[in-house]
């Protein structure tokens, strides 16, 4: 090492330590006109109300920012926080106002970049949006700040950073994410990262949710001993009560995690973990004290302390009861997990007692009213008392549905099928049960599987299908057997799977089978130099199976490669017939798919598919592509009829090519010609967006945007450069029936700052029917 | 005292022409290091000499330091060594002292080994001698010793230590002793203020005060959002840059002045112009000056109008950005940004063509 010869000489001068004029860092005096100007806000709120209180905040705010330093902005800005989220301020007796303060200033930090604690209200606007209901807002929010932290390179993505093995060796596919060597973080990027892994809990994306809550509390732990040995660092008492808070709410997200992965012995485990802390005052001791009720219920539900809980439950009850502020709810909460042990501890009368009581209450929040409804249904399920519960459930489906989570439809589709199992409706059961296996599956809830398939082995037995139950139960027993499966559900499921089926049901189906061929009919443009396709579905719903054949009409037909479960047919092509035909079976509950291609160059070709059932009427579908569309480099290239299906959601197929040598996204929506609930699936079956209005935006409750990955608020699926088609398929629900019998959807596309319909799906109602 | 160089030069020039030991001494030092004006280390030499024959015992202490390591004179350790030893010993001479002091710590070299019993002597002998930078290294000692690990006692001496070369008028003490009292209030005596001492430090030039400064008021941890202001983060970076004290660290001030201007916040309003301004001249090294550029085009609220053009040159930049060291921008920016712009292929390919051209670059201006 080489020093730098500095010679220092003897320059003496006197140093004053302080100036009296001058102030200190952080004790500027807090300034008088933002206290006003908030005073101001705050009655007119009180005399006119939240609209005419907001028309202030933008009349009047701009200029006092305009003309203030920094301290006077954040003292008017604190003073609308102190408003919103204080103990003083309004906004906890009145949900709308405090709503609107934040949107209002995380709108004001957003877009014109005065920000002060900008990421602060991010979280509070996510918090906001989310109590509201408005999931695919509250992504949107969590996108844009998302995208701001990529391109700054500060981002937290867990899916990117190296594995460090499991969490908990007890659940695998949960692993230890380990920040990259230069990465840079603050204890803020963990309070955001915590916000997304509640959304991503929420949107049933288990596995990014529980690996970001691990890591925000394995951080939170670390900086919290760095504190605890420097306890003469002043904002160490600070940053030890946030991290603190961070540690908490990382335990709750993976609690949350398990309790929709259904595994009771690790979420007690999590729930006992943070029953532990020690507190002694504050919000967080609601936290404390919930996690130590959620533990004694759990334990309840495992048979141990079962003599204790009952107790120990109440005296929590009454402490919840004993304070103010937002302990009701949490009141409420416990006497749920109450009335559950009564019911399993065979004390029905005391359940029902509790469960009446909470029912008859009124001013439940949304989510409270959900949880009592259905914990209500449940238990009048399993103890036989079926009258009135279908009604029930079904708004419970709508309520769950305006509100977003179409992870909570899993227990009602749950519920839903015991229900009809119970009411000897097997027909019925079998479609919500498959129902719940593809919403199981598309949110790789793979833990709760096995005992899906038992119960729709259950179904099959009581139509009268027992090799096909059987198949069920193997399909279930190799999953259960499969590494990745946690030993709680292999010790607890065993002996369920195990357990003999039932006998065939009194009450069989007697009406004819039949298969259902969508759509009817399909045009098709192909992008210039890419094949013309087509596809359709033959979906047999019924409980039996159904046999037929498939004729198809045109030029130059040939049957393509075999594909599972389907059928390819080639058309145009040289040497091909004008006709072929191949006889069909499609089991219960299942779909064979036709998927047509023309060659590309293929000027215009025409095909008519023929479905022929060996009982029942014969189907005609018509499928058409015009000449090749050139100048464009993307497009949804098929449009459909469909006529209504019995299903609750009816589904559209469709294909997107493309001819891009790079990787990007395609924006998607689409715009219903009358109020229609929209969701859309990528190729791999998983979620993109819920639109329950069909309106194309996503602001609306229950709106969801799973995939985003651009981060502009709409969803988008991705185009891989190695292909150039990409399927996506549309579940459409239409929210009552369209004038006119007809509802059509367009397929929507956002290109270069437009969106331009692409497709038109047309759905057609029957006359006469509702 | 405020740092002012500009008059150092002429007025040292007057001292040697006058035939002052100290004033040749000092100009000859700033000649060989290049401090207050152009560097001409012969004449600097020259001087140094000068002065040690005008009999200078500290300009014989630099010529016998030098010698330990060759520089500017021939490289001879052992006489270096016996004259420092000379000059402190025996004729008590601080400056001597100072140099035996970080001799011993290892800082001339690993050749003779660390002795640190003797670093501390020595460095003992120089701050008696009202040597300031001894007493910022005996400091130092005593917090690398146990002080940052806690122990409170080697804490207060390393502050007593500080202060006193705060006496003596050195920034750098200045900046220790307020980070010091700044997270420990007990090392504060009555009267005292951290962030006053933190301006003192940058009045007397210590640039490394200037820079903390401007991070101080973008973000201090342990204070609330209430005491932080972007204009002061953003007057701080900008002197830290002006002043030439840049070196290795300006990429940090860079940095942070980006990130301040596009954002804005915390008493500073957006500023895409101002972000745009600052970046055009680093634009040939700097990745954030291209991923900042590439930033503001791309933003569908910029100033700067938003047509497609404005999104092929955004995004022309960010694959500059992409190039050099230390960048944020991958494969997953540049995604997100041409899926969110739904850029064609036409786009991209236009976009590549003027990267491949040598755009953005400093002297090109990123709008037509």
């Amino acid at each position: 090492m080489k020093p730098i010869i500095l010679l220092a000489f003897g320059i003496i001068a006197t140093w004053s330590s302080v100036s009296a004029d001058e102030s200190s860092f952080g004790n500027a005096p807090r300034n008088e006109s933002a206290i006003a100007l908030g005073e101001q806000v705050v009655a007119t709120y009180r005399r006119d109300g939240v609209e005419k209180a907001i028309d202030f905040l933008e009349a009047e705010a701009p200029g006092f920012f305009e003309k203030s330093g920094a301290t006077a902005r954040y003292d008017f800005l604190a003073a609308l926080f102190e408003e919103a989220m204080g103990p003083r301020g309004l906004g906890h007796e009145d949900a709308e106002w405090k709503q609107a303060l934040i949107r209002w200033s995380y709108q004001y930090c957003r877009n014109q970049g005065r920000s002060y604690w900008y990421e602060r209200w991010v979280t509070l606007m996510h918090e906001v949006c989310f109590e509201a209901g408005n999931y695919g807002e509250a992504r949107a929010v969590i996108d844009y700040e998302r995208h701001r932290q990529i391109e700054k390179g500060v981002a937290l993505d867990v899916s990117k950073m190296s594995s460090g093995g499991p969490v908990d060796p007890a659940f695998p596919p949960v692993t230890k994410r380990k920040l990259g060597p230069n990465q840079r973080v603050m204890i803020k990027n963990f309070r955001f990262l915590l916000a997304e892994s509640g959304q991503d809990l929420v949107e049933g994306k288990w596995r990014s949710g529980m690996e970001g809550a691990a890591l925000a509390a394995e951080r939170a732990m670390m900086t919290f001993k760095w504190h605890q040995q420097r306890s003469e660092l002043t904002d160490s008492a600070l940053v030890m009560t946030d991290v603190t808070g961070h540690w908490r709410k990382a335990k709750w997200l993976t609690a949350e995690g398990y309790r929709f992965l259904d595994l009771p012995r690790l979420e007690l485990q999590t729930c006992r973990a943070l029953s532990r802390f020690n507190l002694e005052e504050g919000r967080g001791l609601y936290d404390v004290r919930m996690a130590e009720a959620r533990a004694l219920h759990l334990e309840f539900i495992l048979g141990t302390n079962r003599e204790k809980v009952p107790g120990a439950l109440g005296e929590i009850r009454e402490l919840f009861l004993s304070e103010d502020y937002s302990a009701p709810l949490y009141a409420d909460r416990v006497a749920l997990m109450m009335a559950d042990v009564h019911f399993l501890n065979g004390q029905a009368e005391k359940g029902w007692e509790i469960l009446e009581s909470l029912r008859r209450k009124e001013g439940h929040s949304a989510d409270m009213r959900f949880y009592v409804d259905r914990e209500w249904c449940r238990h009048r399920v399993s103890v036989g008392l079926t009258d009135g519960v279908e009604s029930e459930l079904v708004d419970l489906l709508r309520t769950a549905r305006e509100g977003g989570l179409k992870q909570r439809e899993i227990e009602l589709y749950e519920i839903y099928a015991r229900l009809l199992l119970a009411l000897g409706r097997y027909e019925d059961a079998l479609v919500i049960q498959r129902e719940l296996i593809r919403l199981l599956e598309s949110f790789d809830v793979f833990t709760r599987l096995p005992g899906a398939l038992r119960t729709l082995a259950e179904i099959h037995a009581r139509i009268g299908q027992r090799n096909r139950a059987k198949a069920d139960l193997a399909e279930a027993r190799e999953l259960l057997e499969s590494e990745r499966m946690p030993d709680e559900v292999k010790k607890g499921l065993g002996p369920v799977l195990d357990a003999p089926l039932p006998d065939a049901g009194s009450s069989l189906p007697e009406e004819t089978v039949l298969a259902d061929l969508q759509p009817l009919r399909s045009v098709m443009v192909p992008l210039k130099g890419l094949p013309a396709r087509g596809l359709f579905t033959l979906s047999n719903p019924s409980g039996g199976e159904v046999s037929g054949s498939l004729q198809f009409r045109g030029k130059g037909l040939g049957f393509g490669e075999e594909v599972p479960f389907g059928v390819r047919v080639d058309v145009a092509k040289d040497g091909g017939a004008d006709e072929l035909k191949r006889d069909v079976t499609v089991e219960a509950g299942d779909f064979y798919s036709i998927d047509l291609a023309a060659a590309a160059g293929t000027d215009a070709a025409a095909v008519e598919i023929i479905w022929t059932p060996d009982e029942g009427q014969a189907q005609v579908a018509q499928w058409e592509s015009g000449p090749a569309e050139s100048g464009v480099s993307i497009a949804v290239t098929d449009a459909s009829e469909y006529l209504e299906n019995p299903f609750y959601l009816i589904p559209f197929y469709h294909l997107l090519q493309y001819r891009d040598s790079f990787a990007r996204v395609a924006d998607l929506r689409v715009v219903a010609s009358s109020p229609s609930r929209v969701e859309l699936y990528d190729s791999n079956d998983e979620l993109v967006f819920v639109d329950v209005e069909g309106d194309g935006s996503f602001g609306s409750p229950g709106d969801i945007i799973s995939k985003d990955f651009n981060r502009n608020g709409s969803g988008d699926i991705k185009l891989d450069p190695k292909n150039q088609e990409v399927r996506f398929r549309l579940l459409v629900c239409p929210v009552e029936k369209p004038d006119g019998g007809e509802l059509k959807l367009d397929v929507q596309m956002f290109d270069r700052g437009e969106w331009v319909t692409h497709a038109t799906d047309r759905l057609l109602f029957e006359s006469g029917e509702e | 005292m405020p740092r002012n160089d500009k008059p150092v030069r002429e007025l040292l020039e007057k001292a040697a022409a006058g035939g002052d030991a100290m004033g040749t001494l000092r100009l000859g030092e700033d000649l060989f290091a290049g401090w207050a004006g152009p560097r001409d280390p012969e004449r600097g030499m020259e001087l140094i000499h000068k002065a040690a024959a005008m009999g200078s015992k500290t300009a014989e202490a630099g010529l016998a330091a030098r010698a330990l390591l060759g520089e500017g004179v021939p490289k001879n350790r052992k006489e270096g060594l016996e004259k420092l030893h000379k000059l402190a010993d025996e004729e008590d001479l601080g400056m001597a002292a100072f140099f035996l002091g970080l001799y011993y710590r290892g800082e001339f070299g690993p050749e003779d080994g660390k002795k640190p019993e003797l670093a501390r002597k020595y460095l003992l002998h120089a701050a008696e001698k009202n040597h300031a930078k001894a007493m910022v290294i005996l400091g130092d000692l005593a917090l690398y010793q146990g002080g940052s690990k806690g122990n409170a006692k080697l804490r207060l001496e390393a502050a007593e230590w500080y202060r006193k070369a705060v006496g003596r008028n050195s920034g750098e003490a200045m900046m220790k002793l307020s980070r010091l009292q700044q997270r420990d209030p007990k090392t504060r005596k009555e009267g005292e203020d951290w962030y006053q001492l933190l301006l003192g430090a940058d009045r007397v030039g210590h640039g490394e005060a200037t820079q903390y400064l401007g991070e101080l008021h973008y973000h201090a941890m342990g204070y609330t959002y209430r005491d932080l202001d972007w204009s002061k983060s953003a007057y701080f970076h900008e002197k830290y840059l002006s002043d030439g004290f840049g070196g290795g660290n300006s990429h940090v001030s860079l940095h942070r002045l980006f990130e301040i201007y596009f954002e804005g916040g915390l008493g500073l309003d957006r500023d895409y112009k101002k972000c745009l301004e600052l970046a055009q001249p680093y634009l040939d090294y700097c990745n954030a000056a291209s991923l900042y550029a590439g930033r503001i085009l791309l933003h569908p609220d910029s100033p700067m109008g938003n047509t497609r053009e404005h999104y092929i040159r955004g995004y022309a930049c960010l694959l500059k950005s992409a190039t050099l060291e230390g960048s944020s921008v991958d494969e997953e920016v540049l995604f997100i940004l041409r899926s969110r712009h739904g850029m064609t292929r036409w786009e991209i390919e236009q976009a590549k063509k003027l990267f491949r051209s040598g755009f953005p670059n400093a002297s090109t201006p990123l709008l037509p």
